[in-house]
């Protein structure tokens, strides 16, 4: 079994961005969780731990790649309900990119959009919220709902090819 | 213009609700043209740039560090005998099969040599954890191990534990005793009393793991 102190070592200097990532992709603390511990097992099982050098890469394709087999598993029904990322871990393969990315669509976001528009946007993507429900919230008819978001993304597309 | 409007209409209405929704219909949805699928993803990405942030903080690398060794080291659960002589199977003959054809049957011995032999075993297992969708097992040293074409002493040091995955294509059920039974309540029975273990993977795959003492030749005695 894996030694122990160097187990350590590895969890905690890589914990924190293990989780994140994984929080990114899952959207559930509790999931995100799993996934890190799932890897450190199975680690603590083998005889062989990365080297330094090659730890953080080997850590976070790992998470990566633990996480898009998790959204696998999910039908796609339930996969489209909670937005999950429908790449592929190809899609995924340049992990730091891709993060700044997906930062920079939700600061274009905050700062571009106006007012309903970005109260809109956040409450669908960053409150979960189905549109009905922003709709009832936000006392505004359904259709109207629908055209702002639509705007709000028809803006955004312009400037990210994702 | 009209026609990305009308697609973009259809996917945040079939977002919406799913579930009325088939998959081949959401399939075609979110695959109408190449503008709906840069939308879909440039949804994707806002929730999971929202998400990157809300949990872009410092965490407590510590305390996770207390939760996994209370987990992992402290607290690992024993399954009963049958699930560990199953798990090493299911093990071996999955990391084994995986280069056969799929749809292929096979059909599994377990023969233990004697009393002795078993106590032996049971001293050099390895706790085995096991959740909802994956059993972590641990290599017998010095299995006797049947199939269709080959006999052999499996003698994988114990550390070299393989993680089984029952998941996705090779998501399985499994019959104890011709009875279904479920890995998150797994039953507790002597080792005695299994007669014969049945995984049916989801592809088609059909394990039969039957145990039945036998004798070992002695030129297979090496290391015992």
């Amino acid at each position: 079994m894996t030694d122990k102190t160097i187990l350590r070592g590895l969890f905690c200097r890589h914990y924190s961005e293990m989780i994140h990532l994984a929080r990114t992709l899952l959207y559930d603390k509790a999931e995100a969780e799993d996934v890190v511990q799932d890897i450190f097992v199975r680690l603590m099982e083998s005889n062989i731990l990365p080297t330094d050098e090659k730890a953080r890469a080997y850590l976070m394709t790992a998470v990566r790649n633990s996480c898009i087999n998790r959204i696998k598993q999910k039908t796609l029904g339930e996969r489209v309900r909670e937005l999950y990322s429908l790449d592929t871990a190809s899609d995924w393969q340049q992990v730091e990119q891709r993060m700044a990315t997906i930062e920079a669509v939700c600061d274009y976001a905050e700062n571009h959009l106006e007012e309903p528009h970005l109260t809109i946007f956040r409450l669908r993507f960053q409150e979960d919220m189905m549109l009905k429900d922003i709709a009832s919230r936000l006392d505004m008819n359904l259709k109207t709902v629908f055209k702002y978001l639509s705007q709000s993304i028809k803006i955004i597309q312009k400037q990210f090819r994702l | 213009m009209e026609k990305t409007n009308e697609n973009m209409n259809r996917l945040l209405e079939m977002l919406d609700n799913p579930s009325a929704y088939s998959e081949q219909e959401i399939h075609d949805i979110i695959d109408s043209d190449d503008e709906t699928r840069q939308m879909y993803r440039l949804m994707a990405a806002a929730k999971q740039g929202y998400h990157s942030r809300q949990s872009n903080q410092p965490e407590d690398a510590e305390a996770a560090w207390q939760r996994f060794e209370q987990k992992n080291y402290k607290q690992r659960r024993i399954l009963p005998r049958w699930m560990r002589i199953a798990a090493v199977f299911i093990a071996g003959v999955f990391l084994g099969g995986l280069s056969f054809a799929a749809y292929h049957s096979y059909s599994l011995k377990l023969h233990k040599q004697n009393s002795e032999y078993q106590e032996f075993a049971d001293e050099r297992m390895l706790e085995l954890t096991e959740d909802g969708e994956r059993i972590i097992v641990t290599w017998l040293r010095h299995t006797w191990v049947e199939t269709d074409n080959i006999s052999f002493i499996e003698e994988n040091p114990i550390v070299h534990s393989p993680a089984l995955q029952i998941y996705g294509d090779y998501k399985a059920n499994i019959r104890l005793n011709g009875k279904e039974i479920n890995l998150n309540r797994l039953p507790s029975i002597p080792a005695s009393e299994v007669k014969k273990i049945e995984i049916h993977f989801s592809k088609g795959r059909l394990i039969n793991i039957i145990t039945t003492p036998v004798e070992i030749p002695e030129s297979m005695y090496y290391g015992l």
